[in-house]
């Protein structure tokens, strides 16, 4: 299993419960769409996947690693080499270049590249030409591109998407998802890509409800008055999603 | 971008000022106790021995009077004493210095240990010394700026300032003496009796030609034996002594009396030495705020480096980094610029005093100021650094720059 999760649980600021998982997996080379409502604890969700969110109880394991054993340094090396992380907008370095990009990622993560690799890579993104921009000079789509090729590139066992498409037209969001699907296949990694898109869930063979394997009851009500000073302790933790 | 440039810039002043004003000031010392090798003492009238040094070495001042040629003869022969060459100043041409001179100042006097006037063309002179009153020695600075030839001719001016009378005679060159790095570069020298000759001097001055015991002269460079290893001869001290108690005439030593002036100036390079070590206190404090400022600038960048697997120190050693190649890149532009600096004010000095200056004398303090920038460097960048260290992934890559 990639992702071994046993009763997960994470609050903000004592009473404020966001996620309850008794147990969810996911298996190699598994690709499946997350959907959920927003505020439900998604993005805390691959925040604590990825190891840059802590304070959780249960157990999280990645390719069978606890992630709480690991200390700081060795944390960010496992992400360095076992997950691929997609954002919803301004992932990139904006100093740097698309290919400077890419090859900074896969430095970062100790792997081996070529620059013929990394223009290979480009090439099947339809970003060839563009390998010496900076993010200000490309679209906000050949950007996300980018974005997927960098979390892909390192052919990690895990990849997460959290709403890569959010910002994009319909076309482009296409054209990502795509990519993002056969990249992922490719390099045989698991993927969990959340979106609250219908077109983006749709485009996955395989789609979970968050609320299906969250059984907090505050998930799902942080939008509501009610949950506001949970979803305020949530964004001074700089978690809100 | 824009503020590290600056942030170079402001750097880079600094080192061009330090550098120029440390290369300047060590130049100027070593250039002026070296001429002052030349010449062991000046017999002068008396005033001020400073007037006296600048006007018989550096020719740059007028002299304060005159000697009687007796008094001289009587100091030429004295024990100690190896060679006297009497001079007589106050002449010019074209704004340089026409020095009526003996001729053994051409064939004895060491203008530096063991280095005496050449006009050979494989040293950079042509023709050869004065024989007659009409001729003249053109140093080689002078001949280069006024244009003057083998068989050029000019009329000597009476005087050192513009607008003073210009005698008739017509004084032809006959040698141009090779580059020696000295004011004499910056002179013409023409045989010391032709100075009692010229025309419009008057029958008293003319007649100073002929009877040595009227004759008078604006001094003589005076060169001490040595009695071994190049020490010079411990009499010394009697003969200015002796000379100085005199009604007659003083002895200056240019080894003494530089100093002096370097007293009188030295303030100037203190008070660029203060200007340019502030200006390297600002450009620190200007380094300290640029990183400052960037890193609150990148602090989304930042988190996404640390995201995608680059530990804190790695992010702490970027900022380190950048703060000491912004730093480099001053030091390296100011070091440029300082001798830059050196190099323009050495045409200056040159064309002033005909003193040498280097643009590319490299002080042994410059080395020290490798380490003194990367010290700073490295101090500033240290609060930055460990802003840049402390941020957290998440709030950092909710950071909207």
């Amino acid at each position: 299993m990639i992702i071994q999760i046993e009763n997960l649980e994470k609050s903000f600021s004592g009473d404020c419960e966001v996620i309850r998982i008794k147990k969810f997996e996911l298996g190699h080379n598994e690709i499946i769409s997350m959907y959920g409502r927003s505020g439900c604890g998604k993005t805390t969700l691959l925040n604590i996947l990825s190891g840059v969110l802590g304070g959780y109880s249960g157990s999280v394991k990645i390719c069978g690693t606890e992630m709480k054993s690991l200390g700081e340094r060795d944390l960010d090396l496992f992400r360095a080499k076992n997950i691929g992380y997609i954002f919803q907008n301004l992932n990139l370095l904006q100093g740097y270049t698309a290919y400077e990009n890419l090859e900074l990622s896969l430095q970062i993560a100790g792997v081996n590249y070529s620059r013929d690799g990394i223009m290979q890579y480009l090439e099947i993104a339809g970003l060839f030409n563009e390998s010496g921009k900076y993010p200000s000079q490309l679209s906000l789509g050949q950007q996300q591109r980018i974005a997927v090729l960098r979390a892909v590139m390192k052919r990690p066992p895990l990849i997460l998407a959290d709403e890569p498409t959010s910002s994009l037209d319909s076309q482009n969001s296409a054209a990502v998802v795509d990519l993002l699907k056969k990249s992922a296949a490719e390099a045989g990694s698991a993927l969990i890509t959340v979106s609250h898109e219908k077109d983006v869930i749709s485009a996955f063979d395989k789609k979970l409800n968050f609320s299906d394997i969250n059984m907090s009851r505050g998930a799902g009500v942080l939008d509501s008055i009610e949950a506001r000073p949970c979803l305020a302790s949530m964004r001074k933790a700089g978690d809100a999603n | 971008m824009h503020s590290s440039a600056l942030a170079v810039l402001s750097i880079a002043v600094s080192i061009a000022m330090l550098t120029a004003v440390i290369s300047l000031r060590e130049q100027t010392q070593s250039n002026f106790t070296r001429i002052g090798h030349g010449i062991d003492g000046v017999l002068g009238p008396k005033g001020s021995p400073l007037q006296i040094v600048l006007n018989a070495v550096y020719h740059i001042e007028e002299t304060p009077g005159k000697i009687k040629w007796e008094y001289y003869k009587k100091v030429k022969q004295d024990p100690i004493v190896e060679i006297a060459v009497p001079f007589c100043s106050g002449h010019s041409y074209a704004g340089f210095r026409v020095n009526a001179i003996e001729e053994e100042f051409f064939s004895g006097f060491e203008y530096q240990p063991g280095k005496i006037f050449s006009f050979k063309e494989s040293d950079g002179g042509a023709g050869r010394v004065f024989k007659e009153n009409d001729e003249a020695v053109a140093g080689y600075e002078a001949a280069k700026a006024l244009k003057l030839k083998l068989g050029s001719v000019f009329n000597p001016v009476c005087g050192v300032n513009a607008g003073d009378p210009v005698h008739n005679d017509v004084i032809k060159i006959t040698g141009i003496m090779a580059p020696t790095g000295t004011p004499h570069d910056r002179a013409i020298y023409i045989p010391l009796k032709a100075f009692y000759t010229l025309s419009g001097h008057g029958g008293e001055v003319n007649a100073m030609a002929l009877d040595e015991k009227y004759r008078e002269i604006s001094g003589a460079y005076i060169k001490i034996r040595r009695i071994r290893n190049g020490i010079m001869h411990p009499g010394v001290q009697d003969l200015k002594y002796n000379v100085n108690q005199s009604q007659s005439a003083q002895f200056v030593v240019p080894n003494e009396v530089l100093p002096r002036l370097f007293n009188i100036i030295g303030w100037i390079d203190s008070v660029l030495f203060i200007i340019a070590a502030a200006i390297a206190v600002m450009s620190a404090l200007f380094l300290f705020s640029t990183l400052l400022g960037s890193i609150n600038q990148r602090k989304r960048d930042i988190a996404l480096i640390r995201f995608l697997g680059a530990p804190r120190r790695a992010v702490l050693g970027m900022v380190i980094g950048e703060s000491l190649m912004i730093s480099m890149a001053g030091l390296l532009a100011g070091l440029a610029a300082g001798h830059t600096v050196v190099y323009a004010a050495a045409i200056y000095i040159n064309c002033e005093t005909g003193v040498v200056f280097s643009a590319s004398y490299v002080s042994c303090n410059e080395f020290f100021l490798v380490p003194a920038v990367i010290s700073i460097a490295f101090l500033t960048s240290l609060v930055p650094a460990f802003n840049a260290y402390k941020i957290d992934i998440i709030k950092g890559l909710s950071h909207v720059s």
